[in-house]
């Protein structure tokens, strides 16, 4: 009946106030605009607090400015002078007074001081939500987060997924590391399953990767849901052999991990690791490895090797660390502390207490070590977001860092680490990127039927099914994708959403990163006489086109990586999983059904 | 082999104890942190270890013995 009344409906003459394809593709371009804006809308609001999200009321406190110290209504809390004159002098400082009252006399007290003549303003204190601000008691002291860009990357990418393998003294399961994100590793030392640390140095490593974040106590790190793989290779003086690290390396990606940190070196050259190291990248991992504490020329191994990626080691005003190791193969820098700053100069994480190896306790380290976790941070962030190629994720490591304040390669690599910029690129602008390949190939299709004779009528459906295939509303991830589990998913397109699952060494990834999906969704809406006509035929065809988008923006950019996969016919075999996904779709605008 | 030299700690990697020898070379040392005292003039007897480890600022020595000088 309702098929019926939809061709009376069109065939009574309103086909001709339907508008035509030039404004769909004008109304289509906005929307992408719109998308686009509303993503940097997200990226720009840590800068422009005015375009907050929700800031809401916290009951019972009031912030108030004074002419001077008086007496005030309720609990002070926290005061402190300020110089808010316009000509500063020393003689009329004003004070900011956090106060607590009541919640119930809220209003009256607000009324009541704001009326006061030494009052210059009484406001209630708000809680701003811009960014997911972790309620870790001590993140204020951690710049080192701040400064790698953990705050904003966070709303986008928090690694989950991703398994980062700590090859170094171990991991102590200290309190502020959660238990069922640490799995399965192996102690190279012994030769048995018990990789928990006994010197501080690994914990310490693991707490900047992926310290429990949000959970009310202590400290944060970067990569806050990232899975940790404790490999033991250093024994409790911190030292270990090539042959041991070696075999860590090949186990680490054996067993799924697809970040390596190694916080070690040495300066011997050793052909087993160049080849560990090999491996593992030729299997999908980023191999991230601090330069070095010489502080002279000369980057230590394993990081020199080709296949490694080479962290140095930055203070907390951007400047390379006195200690740092530096020289051509050192790819980017990160935060790693400079003591000479004074101790809070320092990388601040839990680990174990000096000389204890069962106690906890927060310290500030200094090293090249601590600045590799960083990087290793924030390629897990990168690869919960789809990225399962390592020199793809080398790639918008480097091409998104930000500039050195002295312009020293060797020192400094591409620039300082942000990470933010990074997943930023990986969603907003790769998002726009393959929808306006899909968009393209749409529109290449509905006018190649038109001109064999077709009559083609889209409808919303056809264009919401090309957003969603070509994943567009990763666009709109920097508004705070990871705010709901399953919004996080959307700042992935669909193709990478059997990999993200079920972990990058899965052959799952074939499921997403080929035709299969559009197609299998294409073959029964081709049971219908015209398949674009009606609702399911338009998602169909729409999903088609911009799954070949994603594809062909995956084939372009080499963002994939999958299991068993030469990298070189990586590229050919997304190609021709988007020319099928096209013809999936081109195939749903025909009239003649399925033979 | 012995070296002789001056002890440092150094505030690197969580803390390591370096040996600055007479002829300018740095050692790392492995061991023995219960003798050690940054400035004390000691001959370290050990042997070399060009293995890898968390200090990555110049090779490992593994001490057998301290002696204070």
């Amino acid at each position: 009946m309702l098929r019926e009344a939809r061709g009376l409906w069109m065939s009574s003459g309103t086909l001709s106030s339907r508008p035509a394809l030039k404004e769909r593709l004008a109304i289509a371009l906005l929307a992408t605009a719109a998308l686009l804006l509303l993503g940097l809308a997200g990226c720009a609001r840590q800068l422009a607090p005015v375009m907050e999200m929700s800031d809401e009321a916290v009951p019972g406190l009031i912030e108030v400015e004074l002419k001077g110290p008086a007496s005030l209504p309720g609990k002070v809390l926290d005061q402190e002078e300020v110089e808010d004159d316009e000509f500063g002098d020393l003689f009329s400082r004003e004070l900011q007074v956090e106060l607590q009252v009541d919640p119930a006399d809220e209003a009256a007290t607000l009324a009541q001081l704001r009326a006061r003549p030494d009052v210059i303003w009484a406001e209630p204190v708000t809680r701003l939500q811009a960014l997911w601000l972790p309620d870790d008691p001590d993140f204020a002291k951690q710049w080192h987060l701040k400064a790698a860009g953990a705050e904003a990357a966070w709303d986008i990418a928090r690694g989950e997924g991703v398994t980062v393998a700590v090859i170094d003294t171990g991991i102590y399961p200290v309190d502020d590391l959660d238990p069922s994100r640490i799995v399965k590793g192996y102690n190279f030392v012994g030769r048995n399953e018990d990789a928990r640390d006994d010197h501080a140095h690994g914990t310490h490593v693991a707490g900047t990767i992926a310290q429990s974040t949000g959970n009310g106590k202590g400290v944060a790190g970067m990569a806050p849901q990232a899975r940790l793989m404790p490999l033991k290779v250093l024994t409790a003086f911190g030292s270990g052999t090539s042959h041991d690290i070696a075999e860590a390396i090949r186990w680490a990606v054996d067993h799924g991990a697809r970040v390596l940190n190694l916080s070690l070196g040495g300066g011997m050259r050793s052909l087993a690791m160049e080849s560990a190291v090999h491996y593992a990248r030729r299997k999908g991992a980023i191999v991230v490895c601090a330069a070095g504490n010489s502080g002279g020329r000369g980057v230590s191994f394993p990081a020199a090797y080709r296949d490694a990626f080479a962290v140095s080691a930055a203070g907390p005003k951007g400047f390379a660390a006195p200690y740092t190791s530096y020289g051509p193969q050192v790819r980017l820098a990160a935060p790693g502390g400079d003591k000479t700053l004074g101790e809070e100069a320092g990388v601040l994480q839990q680990t174990l207490a000096e000389g204890s190896t069962t106690e906890a306790a927060y310290r500030w380290f200094q090293g090249t070590s601590m600045a590799a976790p960083h990087v290793a941070g924030a390629a897990a962030l990168i690869m919960s977001l789809g990225v399962s190629a390592p020199a793809a994720v080398e790639d918008l490591l480097t091409a998104t860092a930000r500039r050195a304040p002295e312009s020293d390669g060797e020192k400094y690599g591409a620039g300082l680490l942000d990470a933010a910029a990074a997943v930023r690129r990986a969603t907003v602008w790769w998002g726009l990127w393959r929808l306006l390949f899909a968009l393209g190939g749409a529109l290449v299709a509905v006018a190649h039927a038109r001109r064999s004779g077709e009559r083609i009528k889209t409808r919303g459906l056809f264009w919401a099914g090309i957003g969603v295939g070509a994943g567009a509303l990763a666009m709109l991830a920097p508004l705070g994708a990871e705010r709901l589990p399953f919004l996080a998913l959307l700042a992935l397109p669909p193709a990478a959403w059997p990999q993200r699952l079920l972990g990058a060494g899965s052959f799952a990834g074939y499921i997403g990163w080929s035709a299969l999906v559009p197609f299998l969704i294409a073959l029964p809406a081709r049971a219908a006489a015209k398949p674009i006509d009606n609702g399911f035929g338009a998602l169909a065809a729409g999903l088609s086109f911009g799954w070949a988008g994603a594809l062909l923006h995956a084939a372009l950019w080499r963002t994939v990586d999958l299991p068993w996969m030469p990298a070189f016919l990586m590229p050919l075999w997304l190609l021709i999983g988007a020319v099928v996904a096209w013809s999936a779709g081109r195939g749903l605008l025909a009239r003649e059904p399925l033979r | 082999m012995k070296v002789t030299g001056t002890i440092e700690r150094r505030d690197l990697e969580g803390g390591i104890w370096q040996l600055v020898a007479d002829d300018g070379k740095r050692y790392t040392l492995l061991g023995g942190a219960k003798e050690m005292k940054a400035g004390a003039r000691v001959e370290v007897e050990g042997t070399l270890d060009e293995g890898f480890g968390i200090g990555m600022a110049g090779p490992q020595l593994r001490v057998a013995s301290v002696r204070k000088l």
